[in-house]
């Protein structure tokens, strides 16, 4: 455990992640509703045979260099500071990768419904490690042919009950319903965790 | 041996260079979203290396930035960053607040705060 040797009025880092296909808007959602320009960062993961079936038994060993790009919103009267990092495409690499979800509040997972599986591994693996999410569906060209129910229905998602949002990921008030939907469905469940 | 195309012609650092020789693993762990505040001023008594002077002035008192931050700004990956900032942890040289805890972040009002200032932005 570090040991926590700041004074008390600088403000917390809190983490929200992002993630979703490539080619999904991560960048372009934070860039909306971030107060400074995204900054990239990188970190090198390297994992054993990762989703590799090798059965000849030989190691194989992969190295990859995923890249972030990540904005921030500094929340004075709540005294945090939101770090939104839009997650790597390289989901298979995540579970390496526990400083990802480590004091991460929640995730959104941007889906392109003409692409809809390449944000299935990012349902995946935040389905498994708990980690709550809202969806956004990024409508391209201002259309949505498909109804947060069809989504939320292709996507599979364990609890129906996920919020399935409609944006436009250029759009500074989408992107801040998006972050307030999971907001609601946080306190909704901490009420519940705190009721029992 | 050509020029690194990616660092405008100059050669990367050696990570040993940035640490003063130190190879053994800091004591203080932080993570990319730790927040990190110098604790002295970057000219404060004189030699010390560039990039560590670089850094103090880059999180001065009482905002500070992420070493997320910090690493994209100096062009380093996430894990040589947090070496180098632990070593200037251990050193004293800079403060470090860990990102919220579990119990905190299931804080119903703490949620509501951040909700609530959400929705002014």
């Amino acid at each position: 455990m570090p040991e926590y040797d700041s004074p008390a009025r600088e403000a917390a880092p809190v983490k929200i992640l992002i993630a979703g296909g490539f080619g999904v808007g991560k960048t372009t959602l934070v860039e909306t509703v971030s107060e400074i320009e995204p900054l990239r960062t990188e970190e090198r993961l390297t994992a054993a045979g990762v989703g590799v079936d090798d059965l000849d038994g030989i190691e194989s060993k992969t190295v990859t260099t995923v890249a972030m790009d990540f904005g921030r919103i500094t929340l004075a009267d709540a005294g945090v500071v939101l770090y939104l990092f839009g997650t790597p495409g390289q989901e298979r690499f995540w579970f390496m990768w526990d400083d990802l979800l480590n004091g991460a509040l929640g995730a959104i997972v941007l889906v392109d419904t003409r692409r809809l599986d390449r944000s299935f591994p990012a349902v995946d693996f935040f389905e498994n490690r708990g980690l709550p999410f809202v969806v956004g569906a990024n409508c391209f060209d201002g259309e949505q042919l498909y109804t947060a129910e069809e989504i939320g229905a292709a996507l599979h998602l364990r609890d129906p009950s996920t919020p399935v949002l409609m944006l436009d990921a250029r759009s500074r008030q989408d992107g801040r319903d998006v972050l307030l939907s999971l907001l609601d469905m946080l306190i909704a469940e901490a009420r519940t965790a705190a009721s029992v | 041996m050509p020029d690194d195309p990616q660092h405008g012609g100059r050669r990367r650092t050696r990570l040993y260079a940035l640490t003063d020789g130190r190879t053994a693993a800091p004591h203080t762990v932080l993570t990319m979203d730790t927040t990190i505040t110098a604790a002295v001023a970057a000219d404060a008594g004189g030699g010390l290396p560039t990039e560590w002077q670089a850094i103090l002035s880059m999180c001065p008192a009482p905002d500070g930035r992420a070493v997320a931050e910090i690493a994209a700004r100096m062009h380093m990956r996430l894990t040589p960053m947090t070496v180098l900032l632990g070593e200037l942890a251990d050193r004293g040289l800079i403060h470090h607040r860990p990102p919220l805890a579990e119990a905190e972040t299931t804080n119903v009002h703490l949620l509501m705060r951040i909700r609530d200032s959400l929705a002014g932005i």
